[in-house]
C-alpha cells in the first residue's frame, strides 16, 4: 500500500511509457508521503480501445489509488494532481484526457510483508529499517 | 457477503492455482469470521506479464481486497490476514514480500480524493 491501478484504452500506452509511469508514480508518492519505495504499487489495466468501458470512469485515462486513510487532504490532492500531470507527461496524452481519484483505508485493515501497516505518521525507525530490508 | 478482489500477474498465479486460493480464501474465512462458506465470493482479475510494478520496478506482487462485515474485532481481523498471507504463499510459492491483503468493513465508506 499503497496501490496504483493506471487504466487506459488498450494499446495506448507504451511499455517504456508503463516503466516510466510506475517509476514516476514512485518517486511522487513517495517525495509526498516519505513512504518506503517498495510499499508502492502500481498497476495497468487496459480497456477496449474504442474508448467504451463498464468501469464508470469518464475519461480515457484514469489512476485509481487506494492510500492508507490518515493524511492531510492538502497533501493528497496534491500527490493527485502531481499524479495526473507526470502521467500525461509521459503517455503523452492531454491533462484533461487523465482522470484521478485518491481512496483511503486504515491502515490497520491491510496487511504487507506479513505485517499490519502502521498509521501514516506513526512508522518509526523501526519499521522503516524494517521495510528498506524488503 | 463477504467479497474478495484479487489482482494476480500471468504466470505467477497460473489458472491451475486459483481454485485452491478460493478453496483457501473460504476456508480462512468461514473459520476466523464463523461465515457461511456460501456467502464468500473470490473474483480475480490477472493482468498481464509487464503490468505490474512494485518500487518502480516490474514485480509479482498479488493484492488481495477483501469485503468484511462491519464490527470485526482488530484481532480478529488481524488472524483473518494472517492467515490468509499464510495460505496464498503455501498454496503460490510467494514470498510475504509479494502479497497485499486488505479487509474493509463493508460498509465502510473511504474519503475520496
Amino acid at each position: 500500500m499503497p496501490v496504483y491501478n493506471c487504466i487506459a484504452p488498450a494499446g495506448s500506452v507504451s511499455m517504456e511509457a508503463r516503466k516510466r509511469i510506475a517509476k514516476a508514480v514512485t518517486d511522487i508518492h513517495c517525495e509526498s508521503t516519505n513512504a518506503p519505495r517498495s510499499f508502492v504499487h502500481v498497476f495497468f489495466h487496459e480497456t477496449p480501445a474504442d474508448g467504451t468501458n463498464a468501469s464508470g470512469i469518464d475519461t480515457p485515462h484514469f489512476i485509481d489509488g487506494v492510500n492508507r486513510a490518515g493524511r492531510k487532504a492538502d497533501v493528497v490532492l496534491e500527490l493527485k494532481s502531481d499524479l495526473r500531470k507526470a502521467y500525461s507527461d509521459i503517455a503523452d496524452v492531454p491533462l484533461e484526457q487523465v482522470g484521478a481519484s485518491i481512496s483511503e483505508v486504515p491502515a490497520s485493515w491491510v496487511m504487507e510483508g506479513g505485517a499490519i501497516l502502521p498509521e501514516p505518521g506513526e512508522e518509526g525507525e523501526e519499521w522503516y529499517n524494517a521495510a528498506a530490508a524488503h | 457477503m463477504i467479497q474478495y478482489n484479487c489482482i494476480v500477474q500471468e504466470s505467477h498465479v497460473p489458472e491451475s492455482t486459483r481454485a485452491k486460493l478460493v478453496t483457501g480464501l473460504t476456508q480462512v474465512t468461514a473459520n476466523v469470521l464463523r461465515a457461511l462458506p456460501d456467502d464468500i465470493k473470490v473474483q480475480f482479475r490477472e493482468i498481464p506479464h509487464g503490468a505490474g510494478y512494485r518500487g518502480g520496478e516490474l514485480s509479482t506482487t498479488s493484492v488481495v481486497r477483501g469485503s468484511i462485515p462491519p464490527g470485526c474485532d482488530q484481532p480478529v481481523r488481524e488472524k483473518l490476514l494472517e492467515e490468509i498471507c499464510d495460505m496464498w504463499c503455501d498454496v503460490t510459492g510467494c514470498s510475504d514480500d509479494e502479497i497485499v491483503v486488505s479487509a474493509s468493513d463493508n460498509d465502510y465508506v473511504s474519503k475520496v480524493y
